[in-house]
């Protein structure tokens, strides 16, 4: 029999199926037999007679059971299916797509399915799809111990006895939620969730909250406990089980707390930001190493840095105290740090060539075949060697005893505490037995001051590096010289041929990242080449690593900072700074200093105002330049976020509303030598008594007055509404906007509070014509339902136009008849927009600033989700505004800022 | 009867005092052409140090006046007081300093009532007059008298602002905390200690400076790295003398605390 007579059959049947067929049996790693293709046939075309979808999912099946090729399995599938089909075609099609990697997975699991398949039958098909989904994808991803898990708990619960409704919320509930859990805690997640269920499927929703809001930081064993614990106080307190469960209750709280051992880098990213901002006097970003699961880089390490970020663990749970796990995240930081701190980073390939003409020398040939300007400098030195991966780690030792006596001179105290770990994790490495790089020792003596024993290879070792031990390099460049005299030592001794397959080990992986760094730095290579080679053209040498420095200094390159630096180098290097063609340089028509947007259309709606923008390259306003729209927020009627705030946040608001009550008994004026009142001013009073002894004429004035003071301040929230507050914040799930909006909500409480006159209004826009104003509250609008519903419905616009919305707020502002006035604004950065960037941008909006200031308004500005940047001193003026690097600190630390400021 | 919180100070001892920049230059100009003077700058960083070493230098008596919320004209002015059966005019510190010639060094002004303030005008512009009311008297200023206040407008409530009216009176002069060989200088000169150990404090309060907008008011200033350096001379340990002197003064927050304390540990062993 010809075997493609059965796909003639399929042809005749479904011509399209068959070619859908065909084209995806090429992809086949061999021909199938000819029962599978007979088989796949028939059933195909019985599962087209019932349904098309069916036939097709049927098809699939039988595709996807090519790959391992069982008769076994392809009986069982037929069979399964054709008995489903009988039961009708939904059911079928809901086997005939996810029974198949249940059949790869084996016999006990097919068993298990089967099973579960039945109770959840019999609750309904529509039970099916979401949870077999979720199956499929545990199999897809191999994690076969949660797939029976999984199954058990779907038995679990539905085997009760549960309504229509309850099983369809279920049915979506438990896959999403097993979706969400991460790989590590699938399996123990679904085992405690099963119990939950299994105590009351009602509990599963509350359990499902609680690990969202931090019972995913317990240990497998520790939410065991938790789960224990609250199924004991079920049978005591069975009402308060859910708020337990779900962490809303204190008890809930701190069970999950004194249980936690594990330290999420979630919740100390704030305390390290802080850390890192004080010690390098800048900001480095934090991250979760797994993003850089997709980088393409390989990790071996606990922490690594890129200079601009420092990625740590997603979470320590090394030890089993909390304690000494959040500390061992700072140990990693300060490791990471000192590298950025001590310049390991800037090292200049040039500049190295420059101060040691002896590896020039040796290295010039190949400098001048440099390719990859994309990479680094640290990468393309370690590439001018043929063995790179020894060059690596001899640059690492090399470095890494550099940094190290650096740090000793420097922080004796850091050193006390992180040597003996180091020390002890190389201890527990010397332990394991395994094979040994001959670098090694030399890097115990040399990095870690451990006295190296006898061993011929030490020895070997120490008239290698003999000088380097007494002496530190002084620099980064010094360090890549004494590599250059290092390898040469190792090539003579015939010792860097084989080299690569034993790396040398480091504790905690700690080492300079090179091809890490190059990835981060790529733009910034290409433009500080491109910056470097017009200076050149002037006749000024710059360092690459110079003018990435400055790059990376700030969020946006500013070309003033870099004139300056050419301007110092110009004049180093002629002596007398001889007059440059900044024209010819073009340092605003570079990229990094233009950028582009694409622009948004006009959009009607709305009155218009007209408004100037300050252009300082003319040093005068642009007439008229900038067009503000004010739109009225949107009143959905829906004011869940609202209302879901004041309950999330209701410690907080209750706190600030006694906080804010408690201002008013002190806000009280004490009017002095007034005619009637509390009490008598006794200076007054002798005035009084000598006035009538001179024979004078007396005042009758000698009283005290107190009188309750009269806040008489208005204040105006403006809150930044680009896309970029779409995005996460550093630490929780939530977008920076959620969280502005939810300290909105906070601050119209406690300002309800205490009296004071308030207009919240959000910004964004695109282009100078089509900058948005969106009123959500106006002075005069009580705090009623409708301004809660508009606060619920602010969403992320598009870019940031800031002076046009100072000024268009200002005016708003200058209306209200009260004394002091404030403008606040709430913003995640700075000003972008089309043609309104870097310098630009930050100069418009300074002077908008001060024409408030000037206008006798008090303008305060909130960054949030930045570790600090010098600029914003440009842009606000420096005393007059604040960084909140966490921006769930936001809530809290408005009101904060709002009731100092306004203390009377 | 509360009376201001007033010192005068005796020429005897040269105050300790190093130069940042043309401040002492700029303050003699002023003093030299009868302009009062505004001191701005954040706490801690020498503005009163400054005063009393420029009121030694010009040899010039320095009455200095602590203002507070509850500082009235009469306070600065004088009284009449009762003394037996008869009365008594007895000169404010303001009045005092007007008619002696000396220095008067208002200190924190904005703590000051607004109306009284505005009894410094006549004194703060060409005419150098004070108008006691009281006695009916116009007291011309003494042509070696001069206006000194000072005023942080780092940290304090929009509510409390200087007015401009008051500020456009006074030349003006920006004090900062010093640069760090400076700061390190005026620690071992302040507290005999050693240089090493004065570096590390001074090293420890530039990063504390850098947290400076993340939630602290102001940075750790040079005073309390001086109270500090006290301590370790003095015996207690560099970690608890920081911790005490630096750390604790400067804020509440725990956390704020607990980033403090890092920077303690980095920078001191155990020793």
């Amino acid at each position: 029999m010809n075997d493609f007579e059965p796909m003639e059959k399929l042809r005749l049947a479904d011509p399209d199926i068959y070619l859908w067929i065909k084209s995806r049996m090429v992809h086949l790693s061999g021909p199938p037999s000819a029962f599978w293709l007979e088989t796949m046939v028939e059933e195909t075309i019985l599962g087209l007679s019932q349904e098309t979808g069916f036939g097709r999912a049927i098809a699939e099946g039988f595709l996807f059971l090519a790959q391992n090729k069982s008769r076994d399995h392809v009986e069982k599938y037929a069979g399964l299916v054709r008995q489903a089909g009988r039961v009708g075609a939904s059911y079928g099609r809901i086997l005939a797509v996810h029974l198949p990697p249940v059949l790869s997975a084996g016999e006990p699991l097919l068993n298990r399915f089967l099973k579960t398949l039945a109770i959840m039958r019999e609750k309904g098909t529509y039970t099916l799809n979401a949870p077999l989904e979720a199956l499929t994808q545990l199999l897809h991803e191999k994690d076969l111990e949660s797939a029976y898990a999984y199954l058990d708990l779907l038995g679990v619960t539905f085997e009760q006895r549960l309504s229509y409704n309850s099983s369809l919320t279920l049915a979506h509930l438990i896959p999403k939620a097993v979706r969400s859990f991460s790989q590590k805690q699938r399996h123990s997640c679904i085992r405690q969730l099963q119990r939950v269920v299994q105590a009351g499927y009602r509990l599963a929703d509350p359990f499902l909250e609680g690990i969202d809001r931090g019972l995913y930081l317990l240990s497998n064993q520790d939410l065991d406990k938790f789960v224990s614990i609250a199924l004991n106080r079920r049978r005591a307190k069975p009402r308060t089980v859910e708020n337990f469960l779900n962490l809303s209750s204190l008890a809930g709280r701190q069970t999950c707390r004194a249980l936690q051992t594990a330290a999420p880098l979630d919740q100390i990213r704030d305390l390290l930001y802080r850390y890192l901002n004080a010690r390098l006097g800048r900001c480095v970003n934090l991250k979760p190493l797994s993003d850089l699961s997709t980088s393409g880089i390989a990790i071996d390490s606990l922490s690594c840095t890129d200079g601009i970020r420092i990625y740590l663990p997603d979470q320590v749970s090394r030890f089993k105290d909390q304690d000494r796990n959040i500390r061992f995240y700072k140990t990693l930081v300060r490791l990471e740090a000192a590298f950025l701190e001590f310049g390991s980073l800037d090292f200049d390939l040039e500049r190295a060539v420059d101060q040691h003409p002896e590896i020039s020398l040796r290295l010039e040939p190949a400098i001048r075949s440099l390719s990859g300007a994309d990479k680094c400098d640290g990468q393309r030195f370690l590439d001018l060697f043929p063995n790179p991966v020894l060059a690596c780690d001899l640059f690492n030792l090399i470095e890494q005893a550099r940094v190290l006596a650096l740090m000793r001179i420097c922080y004796p105290g850091m050193m006390s505490q992180i040597v003996p770990l180091l020390r002890d994790e190389m201890a527990l490495r010397r332990s394991e037995t395994l094979p040994v790089n001959f670098l090694e020792p030399v890097y115990n003596r040399l990095v870690l001051g451990l006295n190296t024993t006898t061993e011929p290879r030490n020895l070997l070792s120490n008239s290698l590096f003999g000088q380097m031990i007494n002496q530190a390099a002084d620099t980064v460049e010094s360090s890549a010289a004494r590599v250059c005299q290092a390898y040469d030592w190792l090539v003579k001794l015939g010792l860097d041929k084989t080299y690569g397959q034993i790396r040398l080990f480091t504790p905690f992986g700690w080492r300079l990242n090179w091809p890490l760094v190059s990835l981060a730095q790529k733009a910034h290579c290409f433009m500080a080449d491109q910056v470097k080679l017009k200076i050149a053209k002037q006749g000024v040498s710059i360092y690459r690593s110079e003018l990435m420095r400055l790059f990376a200094s700030s969020r946006q390159p500013n070309a003033d900072k870099l004139k300056t630096l050419i301007l110092s180098k110009a004049g180093h290097v002629s002596g007398g700074g001889e007059p440059l063609d900044w024209k010819a340089l073009g340092i605003e028509a570079l990229p990094a200093f233009a950028g582009d947007y694409p622009s948004a259309a006009l959009s009607g709606g709305g009155p218009f105002f007209s408004y100037p923008e300050w252009n300082q390259d003319i040093q005068d306003y642009l007439d008229a330049h900038v067009r503000v729209r004010q739109i009225d927020m949107f009143d959905s009627g829906d004011s869940e976020f609202y209302s879901q705030t004041l309950s999330r946040h209701h410690g907080l608001i209750s706190r600030t509303r006694r906080a804010f009550g408690l201002l008013k008994p002190e806000g009280l004026t004490l009017l002095r030598q007034w005619p009637e009142g509390d009490t008598f001013d006794h200076r007054a009073l002798i005035d009084f008594a000598v006035d009538r002894k001179a024979g004078r004429l007396s005042s009758g004035r000698l009283f005290i007055k107190r009188l309750k003071h009269v806040r008489d301040v208005a204040v105006l929230v403006l809150t930044d509404l680009s896309r970029s507050t779409a995005n996460q914040a550093v630490s929780g799930h939530t977008s920076i906007l959620d969280i502005a909006k939810a300290a909105l909500v906070v601050f119209c409480e406690a300002l309800e509070q205490v009296g004071d006159t308030f207009a919240i209004a959000g910004f964004s826009g695109s282009g100078r014509h089509g900058v948005d104003y969106y009123r959500v509250k106006d002075f005069q609008t009580p705090l009623n339902h409708s301004v809660r519903s508009r606060i619920s419905a602010l969403r992320p616009q598009r870019a940031t136009r800031m002076g046009a919305a100072i000024r268009h707020a200002s005016g708003k502002l200058l209306e209200v008849s009260s004394q002091v006035k404030i403008l606040l604004m709430i913003s995640d950065g700075f000003p972008n927009d089309i043609g309104y960037k870097a310098d630009y941008a930050i100069s418009d909006t300074r002077r908008a600033v001060q024409e408030a200031r000037c206008r006798q308004l008090h303008f305060k500005a909130i960054t949030v989700q930045m570790a600090g940047d010098p600029r914003l001193d440009e842009l606000y003026g420096s005393k007059h505004h604040h960084v909140i690097a966490d921006v769930t600190d936001l809530p809290g630390k408005l009101l904060q800022l709002y009731g100092r400021l306004t203390k009377i | 009867m509360k009376t201001s919180n007033f010192s005068a100070l005796s020429n005897s001892d040269e105050p300790y005092y190093l130069s940042s920049a043309n401040e002492v230059k700029l303050f003699e100009a002023a003093w030299k052409t009868k302009l009062p003077v505004m001191l701005k700058g954040p706490t801690g960083c020498g503005k009163t140090r400054f005063v009393r070493h420029m009121a030694w230098k010009l040899k010039k008596p320095l009455i200095t006046i602590a203002c507070h919320e509850d500082l009235f004209a009469s306070d600065l002015i004088g009284r009449y007081l009762l003394k037996h059966d008869q009365t008594v005019w007895m000169d404010g510190p303001l009045t005092q300093a007007v008619r002696m010639g000396a220095i008067c060094y208002l200190d924190e002004v904005v703590e000051a009532r607004k109306d009284t303030i505005v009894v410094i005008h006549p004194l703060t512009d060409d005419r150098r007059i004070l108008s006691i009311d009281k006695k009916g008297e116009v007291l011309c200023a003494n042509p070696d008298f001069m206006l000194v206040i000072s005023y942080n407008p780092g940290y304090q409530s929009v509510l409390k602002d200087l007015k401009q009216s008051s500020r456009q009176r006074f030349v003006s002069l920006q004090f900062d905390y010093p640069e760090p060989d400076k700061e390190r200088q005026i620690i071992c000169a302040e507290s005999s200690i050693d240089i090493s150990m004065a570096q590390k404090l001074v090293t420890l309060a530039g990063k504390i400076r850098n947290i400076r907008e993340q939630g602290l008011t102001e940075g750790a200033s040079t005073r309390l790295v001086i109270y500090a350096a006290e301590l370790i001379k003095a015996g207690v340990s560099a970690k608890d003398a920081c911790r005490a002197a630096v750390c604790r003064p400067l804020t509440d927050d725990e956390r704020l605390l607990e980033t403090l304390d890092d920077l303690i540990d980095d920078l001191f062993g155990d020793s």
